[in-house]
């Protein structure tokens, strides 16, 4: 594995202001993605996974904080940033009023790719992503493991060196996200950072090179998989999880 | 540097209007048939049935000229409902927001989009003069179709920059119906739609000078000076840096609001 640091999140916060609440999403995130790795980020619901892949992928600003890409602040030059990273939100937003093939187009032109680039990538992420036969196919018609497919496909299209995935594979069915592994497996093969945010433990194990896991908006721990259930002496990752949340409530308790 | 990084930035929102053209084109059928019934009724009822309650013959030109603009603030209702679906649902507005552009020229492309749309419908409005057999009360020279069609052209850019702040203003799609009663209502019907800026100052000359207040008022008043200059009531240029002046202030409130409503950097 590469040592080299992409990305430096430095001291992140965010806080979300309702009339009756004040919500602290991020208390103060510290971390490092080196370069080619699959981090994943784990966590229960409203621990602050998506809040962070959001600010990563620009779609939100930090409350403070800042985030370096190779030691510089992305903040300083937000559309050069943006060039390189691919965000694979939750919800699958194809343009269903497109076809795919439509949809690809636009996806390259949004990043001034040659006309003759646009076409080797497009047929070449329709093969890879078994995409072909719905080529001509509107983007509103595909189930949902073809859409989550697709929106992957589209997040490629500039290659990226940063490709973020918020839940790729909630709601698919087994073989649809044991396929989709294979694409994120395939990507890092390619020299490409994936920072990954899931629920299924299972997933982040077989797939991740760490994991950090956050919980009420701190991060926990960051380590190897292997290293968590060495220090935890457990089986799988899975129960070093339930075991930190345990912990967690006990210290909460005392 | 810096001017690459605009050309850069120009260029990403071409192609985002391009996306929008396409898909309002695909659609362009159905919605000539949709304006030509609109405007045909309206020019039926002011140049054929209006005259027998004693109205004046030139009321139906007049209404063709008026609603060619007004066909816009009617769409923007519709553009409304879309625009807030789309925020509150996290669409696709979530992908162009990550896109190598700056957020606010996100919004731009929408209000394009929207300009644009209303525009060509607007535009196919005027098919309804072939209704009308007195061509004569039309001043048309080279000029006067210029002006009509520049004023044309910034009444539905305006329409467009408007419909970013009344989505600004709703907190969500069950408030289309209190924007439509509350805002585009009055704008309509106190607009000098259906009679000249001068006629109002006639009867009250404090309603008119309020009047001024109301964009629609310029955007009619134009409309009409370019092209029916026995109704002028305020100049055309007074109109044009008017509609300008509007499209500024009601964009630069929309993209701000939105800005901070969808808490993008």
């Amino acid at each position: 594995m590469s040592t080299q640091i992409l990305l430096h999140i430095k001291g992140i916060t965010k806080t979300y202001k309702t009339p009756t609440q004040t919500i602290h999403a991020l208390k103060g995130v510290n971390l490092e993605i080196q370069e080619g790795e699959i981090l994943s980020l784990l966590g229960v619901n409203g621990a602050g996974k998506t809040t962070l892949s959001s600010i990563i992928s620009t779609l939100n600003p930090p409350t403070s904080g800042d985030i370096l890409l190779h030691g510089k602040s992305i903040y300083d030059d937000v559309t050069e940033y943006r060039k390189n990273i691919g965000f694979c939100p939750q919800k699958p937003n194809i343009d269903g009023m497109l076809t795919l093939e439509q949809n690809l187009m636009f996806a390259g032109k949004y990043f001034n790719l040659p006309t003759e680039v646009i076409q080797e990538r497009m047929e070449y992420l329709m093969n890879r992503f078994e995409l072909k036969k719905y080529a001509k196919s509107f983007g509103s018609i595909l189930s949902g493991g073809y859409k989550q497919r697709f929106i992957i496909a589209r997040t490629l299209m500039h290659q990226p060196k940063l490709v973020i995935l918020d839940e790729p594979t909630v709601g698919l069915d087994p073989h649809i996200r044991r396929n989709l592994w294979e694409v994120i497996k395939e990507l890092k093969k390619e020299g490409v950072t994936v920072l990954l945010t899931t629920h299924y433990l299972d997933e982040a194990e077989v797939l991740s090179d760490r994991v950090c896991i956050l919980d009420k908006g701190i991060i926990q721990l960051i380590d190897t998989p292997m290293n968590l259930k060495n220090s935890y002496n457990k089986g799988n990752l899975e129960d070093v999880f339930i075991q930190l949340l345990q912990d967690s409530a006990k210290q909460e308790s005392e | 540097m810096k001017l690459t990084r605009i050309l850069s930035n120009l260029q990403v929102l071409k192609t985002l209007v391009q996306h929008d053209i396409m898909l309002h084109n695909s659609h362009l059928l159905r919605r000539c048939i949709d304006t030509i019934i609109w405007a045909s009724c309206v020019t039926i009822v002011a140049q054929y049935l209006l005259p027998l309650f004693g109205m004046s013959h030139s009321f139906g030109i007049f209404l063709v000229i008026s609603n060619s603009v007004l066909w816009g603030l009617f769409e923007i209702n519709s553009q409304l409902a879309e625009f807030l679906s789309e925020i509150e649902g996290g669409n696709i507005i979530s992908y162009f927001l990550t896109l190598p552009l700056p957020a606010s020229l996100v919004f731009v492309k929408y209000a394009l989009g929207y300009a644009y749309r209303s525009w060509i419908s607007s535009f196919l409005v005027l098919t309804s003069l072939f209704f009308i057999q007195d061509f004569g009360q039309l001043h048309l020279t080279p000029w006067s179709i210029f002006s009509f069609l520049f004023m044309h052209f910034l009444a539905n850019l305006f329409f467009g920059f408007f419909c970013l702040f009344t989505v600004s203003l709703s907190p969500d799609v069950t408030y289309t119906t209190t924007i439509r009663s509350r805002v585009i209502f009055p704008l309509w019907h106190l607009g000098c739609a259906n009679f000249t800026w001068l006629m109002l100052y006639q009867v009250s000359p404090f309603f008119a000078y309020l009047n001024l207040l109301n964009p629609m008022t310029y955007l009619l008043e134009g409309i009409r000076a370019s092209i029916l200059p026995q109704f002028i009531s305020l100049s055309y240029g007074t109109c044009v840096a008017a509609t300008i002046g509007f499209i500024i202030l009601f964009g630069y409130l929309g993209i701000i609001r939105l800005k901070k409503r969808l808490d993008c950097l």
